[in-house]
């Protein structure tokens, strides 16, 4: 039975924090595949979706499934976080150890992987991303777009089957954000995005979804096109090559 | 920014396990900072003299900053000669200047300079978070292992909000002078950045949890004490027992 439940569902889940109106009200929505953008106004919720999904908040109503079962205690978040990537809106937060090479391989060794196993991890995540010769480098002393794409390997060293980004095209040069969407479209796992960059969701994503007053509403696929261009076809329906 | 200057290098002093400079460091400062005797602080400063050639430390850098501590040492030998008390001798029949207390002022700026000098030597030529490690195989409660290593992980960053919010004032044309309203500035400045630095450690710590943190760090690669480290310390040891011995059995 088990097998047939999409990975992640969330079922009426509420939240609110203290002293104020409900961000996240009966929420329904559950990701299995696919790459799922999220879009909505500053301070509507995005972010608390993603926290409540990983347990870092608790939501008052509803419950959580994870494979299928519901998260109950910190056992069921130990298993759900090791299959869940977090990349957070602000590198410097997950950034912490000294150098590079220590900060890929926390995860992998918290997961029980001997030192060796972990160094090679770390290679091969590092490798993929371009980081190549990076791991004796300083974390603190990385460039805005080098420290985004080492917090993603600290993430996919950890090999998760579900990846959630926080406004990952923040603060990003042209370049990085390029290289940041080709990197996400070749990963071959579920992803959730959120991002006020309409373009780099439209490239990266298949679905889209809003939070308004507390509801998540899947946006149609005109909705994406809603937006101003300042290129000549920008008042024609288009596509983004 | 918080720069290590002394931290690269490849000298004997450098590659030597982190544990091992640890020990060294305080069989040299306790005999070297208890002594009375000015022959003793001169052989330890001989000894923090040869630490500081093996490990080829700028001299310039140095002595900069020695002048800086030596500001200082300076302040004592200004006025515990005047305040100290006991034998005293007048000096161009006007300035009472008491023997001791000069005596006093030039022994503490000697032990000053050779410790600091030895510090700079054995401690500096390793990073931080090296240290931090040391710390931890000497069985420094891990508590305060990652106090330090994140005190050197963040520093950096909570040096740069408080720098972020002091541009944001004084773009609005704020210089600070000698007025309630910079006061009250200033403490606004140093509270938003205790704010700030309190929620990022709140996003550090769930960062790590989210990757399986469990309490306990697992480190990397762990050096280990080699027979130079050994080598070291026991020289050091025998080194500081001998003088100890010279200041307390004279023959």
């Amino acid at each position: 039975m088990t097998t047939s439940r999409p990975l992640l569902e969330l079922q009426d889940i509420s939240y609110c924090y203290p002293n104020q109106s409900p961000v996240i009200e009966k929420c329904n929505f559950y990701v299995d595949k696919g790459k799922t953008g999220l879009i909505g106004a500053n301070g509507c919720g995005k972010t608390t979706l993603l926290q409540l999904m990983v347990g870092l908040l608790k939501p008052q109503k509803g419950t959580i499934l994870f494979n299928g079962n519901v998260i109950k205690d910190q056992k069921d978040q130990r298993l759900l976080r090791k299959s869940v990537g977090f990349l957070f809106q602000n590198s410097n937060d997950q950034l912490f150890s000294p150098t590079v090479i220590e900060d890929v391989t926390f995860g992998p060794l918290n997961l029980g992987h001997s030192p060796e196993e972990a160094r090679d991890l770390a290679h091969e995540v590092l490798d993929n991303l371009g980081l190549t010769n990076f791991e004796d480098r300083v974390t603190h002393r990385l460039s805005g777009g080098e420290k985004k794409l080492v917090a993603l390997a600290t993430i996919l060293v950890m090999k998760p089957r579900l990846l959630l980004l926080d406004e990952p095209t923040n603060n990003l040069d042209p370049r990085t954000r390029k290289q940041l969407m080709e990197v996400l479209k070749e990963l071959d796992l579920a992803q959730i995005i959120i991002s006020h960059d309409w373009d780099f969701l439209e490239e990266t994503t298949d679905t889209l979804y809003t939070i308004e007053h507390g509801h998540l509403h899947r946006c149609t696929d005109g909705f994406v096109h809603a937006h101003k261009h300042v290129h000549v076809y920008g008042d024609k329906p288009h596509h983004h090559a | 920014m918080v720069e290590e200057p002394f931290a690269e290098g490849t000298t004997l002093l450098h590659r030597m396990n982190a544990a091992a400079k640890i020990i060294t460091a305080i069989i040299f400062v306790l005999p070297a900072a208890t002594t009375d005797s000015f022959p003793v602080a001169a052989g330890f400063g001989i000894l923090a003299l040869v630490f500081a050639t093996i490990a080829r430390l700028p001299v310039m850098r140095v002595i900069r900053r020695l002048v800086l501590v030596n500001t200082f040492t300076l302040f004592l030998l200004l006025t515990l000669p005047l305040t100290y008390g006991g034998e005293q001798k007048v000096l161009y029949s006007l300035i009472p200047v008491s023997i001791e207390g000069t005596r006093m002022a030039l022994l503490i700026g000697v032990k000053t300079n050779t410790i600091l000098i030895a510090m700079m030597a054995l401690l500096n030529t390793s990073n931080l978070s090296v240290l931090g490690y040391g710390l931890e195989k000497l069985g420094l409660p891990l508590r305060l292992c990652y106090l330090i290593l994140f005190t050197y992980r963040y520093i950096f960053v909570i040096e740069q909000e408080y720098r972020k919010l002091l541009r944001a004032a004084q773009m609005r044309c704020f210089t600070p002078s000698t007025t309630i309203h910079t006061y009250r500035t200033f403490g606004y400045l140093f509270g938003m950045t205790i704010v700030k630095s309190w929620e990022q450690a709140h996003r550090v710590h769930q960062a790590m949890i989210l990757r399986g943190f469990n309490g306990r760090f697992i480190p990397l690669s762990v050096p280990s004490i080699d027979l130079k480290s050994y080598l070291l310390i026991t020289m050091v040891a025998l080194y500081s027992l001998i003088l100890v011995w010279l200041e307390y059995c004279p023959s």
